[in-house]
């Protein structure tokens, strides 16, 4: 894998909204907020020019007990399964793109889910575990395609 | 933090000078007695962190350094910053009784570390077995030696303090080149979570030793630096 074949512009662009909609951005500790944390993992990895960052998923700011809004989330977790490049076994939850969609989970399940490495067994799993979110992101992930 | 140069109650001015943990090779020795013709020095003295103290008068100050420089010693420094380290005979070429050679470990961890930034003081002492004659288990970290060339280590000890307290240990029998890890991670934990002017044993009494470990173990597993960015990029509290 490599930063040309993952658009990490538009995932950071749906993210960035949440900023931009923010009331804490006077106050904003990055490393302590999820969408913070997963615009931090974007930037170094277009800086170091890498995908994968290895233990970034032991700074996740859990948490963060901000609300985060479901069509926030469900744009956010479709950008990253656009994004995902369906690696099956070579899945890494180093990726940045894992991280993000971490991140994201943390924001409206409270946890992270597992990732098998493709994105249709994951929109099964988010359906059993989040109906409501899983539809969300099956709508945003149609009309983003 | 600063210079170690401090004024004198008979208006002499004290200049710390730093020993690569108490060895001084004899032409330091014989170049520091002709430092102290050529400024009359009147008086040397020997501290228990192994530095040299050199009296001298206030407008000899910064003559003196830079002559202290060219023969290998530093001035040492204060307040928030990594001391000099003590580090005792044990080495393969010296102490009977060593275990480890701590003076190596201690001359390395100097090299590397000494005088970087950190919330409060924080003084290393090295020993190459369990006697500790530097005062491993006082020191913020103690390194120890407990067997061939493996190391114990203590970290949130205090010593020259009314309320002397010894570290606790956290690694077992751990090579050298562990234990220089495990300092760099103990450090960058230390200056994540310490408070300023909060010393190592009161960041570990306040967040807990078994938070703090965590904290260590979880930076240990974390890209050095994806690190160094979030440093470079978060707003320090």
């Amino acid at each position: 894998m490599n930063n040309e074949r993952i658009n990490l512009a538009r995932l950071k662009s749906d993210l960035y909204q949440h900023c931009e909609e923010c009331n804490q951005n006077d106050n904003c500790v990055e490393h302590e907020c999820l969408v913070g944390y997963a615009l931090l993992c974007i930037d170094y990895a277009n800086k170091s020019g890498t995908t994968l960052i290895a233990g970034g998923d032991k700074l996740i700011p859990m948490h963060d007990a901000k609300p985060y809004n479901l069509e926030f989330v469900a744009e956010g977790l479709a950008q990253t399964c656009i994004e995902c490049k369906n690696c099956m076994d070579n899945h890494t939850s180093d990726c940045v793109i894992a991280l993000s969609r971490n991140c994201l989970e943390f924001a409206y399940l409270q946890q992270p889910l597992p990732y098998s490495g493709n994105v249709i067994t994951y929109l099964v799993d988010l359906a059993a575990r989040d109906a409501a979110l899983a539809q969300k992101t099956k709508e945003a992930f149609q009309y983003k395609k | 933090m600063g210079s170690a140069v401090f004024q004198q109650n008979d208006g002499m001015v004290a200049i710390v000078a730093v020993t690569q943990c108490g060895l001084i090779t004899g032409e330091q020795f014989i170049k520091l007695s002709e430092l102290i013709k050529v400024w009359d020095i009147p008086a040397l003295k020997l501290t228990t962190r192994q530095t040299i103290i050199v009296l001298c008068k206030p407008e000899q100050v910064n003559g003196i350094t830079e002559n202290l420089k060219e023969i290998g010693l530093q001035v040492g420094g204060f307040g928030g910053v990594v001391r000099n380290i003590k580090g005792c005979c044990g080495s393969p070429n010296l102490c009977e009784r060593y275990l480890s050679d701590a003076l190596g470990v201690g001359i390395e961890i100097q090299e590397k570390f000494f005088n970087q930034t950190v919330p409060k003081d924080f003084k290393i002492a090295t020993a190459g077995c369990v006697r500790g004659c530097t005062d491993p288990y006082c020191a913020d970290f103690g390194v120890v030696g407990s067997g061939k060339e493996v190391f114990d280590v203590y970290i949130g000890g205090r010593g020259g303090s009314p309320k002397p307290q010894h570290g606790a240990l956290i690694a077992k029998k751990i090579d050298r080149a562990d234990v220089i890890n495990l300092l760099e991670h103990v450090l960058t934990v230390y200056r994540r979570e310490g408070q300023a002017h909060e010393r190592l044993c009161r960041t570990i009494a306040r967040i807990g030793l078994d938070q703090f470990k965590l904290a260590i173990e979880t930076k240990a597993a974390v890209d050095n630096n994806f690190l160094l960015f979030l440093g470079g990029t978060k707003r320090e509290q």
